[in-house]
């Protein structure tokens, strides 16, 4: 048989299958049809506010699995640094100064705890996900490191004659973001058993030595209010990112 | 209910775990069977969603199992090669964690975990130290808390390593209790574990799935290739210079020797019934093969 008279065999074939474009109704009714399987904007608010209730009920369960060590072991750290400016007429500054982040810090190896547990399999594997637990312990510690420093501000501001309330407050707020952000970032990617206790040992021989340096705590007192906030929000966006970066999962290893 | 693996590879780097593999799964027990190293948990990962592939996708029922997100991992059960757990957790605090990362209600997690320490015969060991239980106890406890949502797909990596004979058999017997209407997926090495209980043996071998059938049919793809022969000791070293050998065994001074082979390998060579053990012998020895 010629090539040219299959293609014309086939042409006459198909002719027999023409395609019927559909009409306007056909299609209205489609959109129509499929529209119940489109669901239903929330509104903005009930959104947030599920989530919210969300993080709460999950922060409420993780509260139980955060070892009492590190609640016990910071309230003995805040208490020994009120002692020490009560008692021994420590600089309530550079106390407050110290403290600040190291609650978060200490527990930075319990949001990841599941990770270097190896039950992180599981837990991803499950309807609220290994973020979710991380996002909710996140919010657990760092509410807690909150709290703890302010029982201490007020402590501090009802007993010390003549404090500067609002030089307490600066010295509490920058390191808590900063130093939170860094451990944060380093603890992503490397093991909390390795950045847990680098990060305090750095934390504890920086602010050390800024503490002991009459140079220093005069050149950072120095700083404007502008350079300070400048440094405030930088570390605020840099925390930030870091929350967003569990928010969206953070993998076993850097290439799963 | 049908999971769909669709061109799915993995690869560490330069290293491909898991290559190009299609399949798709219906209700019912697949057993994965491979050598170490051959992709079975990279490949469990990414059904269990643990894992992404480097390219291709996981569909359920036609949906993405990336798109499903939370309602997948709702429906999933995965117990991983190896259970870990927090220090302080008892194996009953242990399931109630896992229940309300499931987002079971308290007071039916109670019930649910008990009903499950019972299924797993564990109830007794309910305020055990997860760090004091056995391998086997911890395997079984990983099967439980898979089993917590009552999961469309369970997905169990390499449930009796570890395990005692006993242990294995009760496993054997506790699956088929579990696996009705559901997918369930299990990874092993050893094949007597599937022999009985799976509908389909999926044979993994360097990533590429080289088989996918019932194991009546795997054995019959071996029907008249197993051997055995009463011969001596030099006969012995012979054929296994040559050929795949199994099992060899005393037979007063000589030995009995089970082989495979697509010829008569000696004359006084029989042929006989093939079991898994063989076909695992087919696919995964290549040494001693002239
Ligand atoms: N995280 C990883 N990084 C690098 N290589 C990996 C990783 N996980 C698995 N592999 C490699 O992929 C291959 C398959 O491993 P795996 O899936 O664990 O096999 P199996 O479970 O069958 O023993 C192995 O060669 C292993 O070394
Ligand atoms: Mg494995």
């Amino acid at each position: 048989m010629k090539e040219e008279s299959v293609e014309e065999e086939i042409a006459n074939y198909l002719e027999h299958y023409t395609v019927e474009y559909p009409d306007d109704d056909a299609i209205d009714q489609t959109i129509e049809s499929l529209r119940a399987y489109v669901p239903e904007p929330q509104s903005n608010g009930a959104a947030i506010r599920e989530k919210l209730q969300g993080l709460l009920r999950h922060s409420a369960r993780e509260i139980s699995v955060i070892g009492s060590l590190f609640w016990v072991m910071n309230v003995i750290f805040f208490i020994c640094g009120f002692s020490y400016v009560l008692f021994f007429e420590g600089d309530p500054y550079s106390t407050m100064f110290f403290l600040a982040p190291i609650p978060f810090l200490i527990g930075l190896g319990e949001v990841f705890k599941g990770r270097e547990a190896g039950l992180y399999e599981i837990e991803l594997a499950c309807k609220y996900s290994a973020q979710h637990i991380m996002m909710s312990r996140l919010f657990v510690i760092g509410t807690y490191n909150f709290v703890i420093s302010a029982v201490l501000i007020c402590a501090l501001s009802v007993t010390i004659e003549n404090i500067l309330l609002l030089k307490l407050v600066g010295y509490w707020i920058l390191p808590t973001t900063l130093v939170s952000s860094v451990g944060l970032f380093l603890t992503i990617r490397f093991r909390s058993s390795i950045t847990v206790p680098v990060t305090l040992a750095i934390w504890f021989t920086t602010s050390m030595m800024i503490s002991q340096s009459v140079d220093m705590k005069n050149y950072l007192e120095s700083l404007s209010a502008g350079v300070y906030s400048i440094a405030l929000i930088a570390s605020l966006v840099f925390l930030f990112l870091q929350i967003n970066r569990i928010k969206r999962g953070v993998r076993i290893e850097a290439n799963d | 209910m049908k999971l769909t693996i669709e061109k799915v590879t993995k690869s560490y780097g330069e290293k491909v775990a898991v290559n190009d593999l299609s399949f798709e799964l219906t209700e019912g027990v697949y057993g994965f069977l491979g050598s170490n190293g051959s992709g079975k948990t990279t490949l469990m990962r990414i059904l269990a969603s643990v894992s992404k592939p480097t390219s291709g996708r996981v569909l359920f029922d036609g949906e993405d199992i990336r798109t499903l997100d939370e309602k997948y991992r709702d429906m999933l059960g995965y117990s991983p090669q190896h259970i870990g757990y927090y220090k302080n957790f008892t194996v009953q605090k242990f399931m109630l964690y896992i229940a309300s990362l499931k987002g079971i209600e308290r007071q039916q997690a109670k019930q649910k975990v008990d009903e499950l320490l019972e299924l797993v015969n564990l109830t007794e060991n309910n305020k055990v130290k997860m760090s004091k239980l056995s391998g086997g106890m911890k395997q079984r406890v990983g099967i439980a808390q898979a089993l917590l949502n009552d999961p469309q797909i369970l997905i169990v990596d390499e449930p009796t390593a570890g395990l005692d004979p006993k242990e294995r058999v009760r496993f054997r017997n506790l699956l088929s209790k579990i696996s009705a209407n559901r997918i369930v997926l299990l990874s092993t090495h050893i094949v007597s574990d599937i022999e009985f209980i799976a509908k389909e043996v999926m044979i993994l071998k360097e990533g590429v799935l080289i088989q996918k059938e019932s194991p009546k049919k795997l054995l019959e793809g071996i029907r008249n290739k197993v051997w055995t022969a009463t011969v001596n000791e030099e006969e012995v070293a012979d054929l296994q210079a040559h050929f795949r050998c199994g099992n060899i065994a005393h037979n007063d001074e000589r030995f009995d020797i089970r082989l495979l082979s697509e010829t008569k390998p000696h004359s006084n060579a029989v042929q006989t019934k093939p079991n898994l053990e063989d076909l695992y012998l087919y696919y995964f020895e290549e040494d001693g093969v002239a």
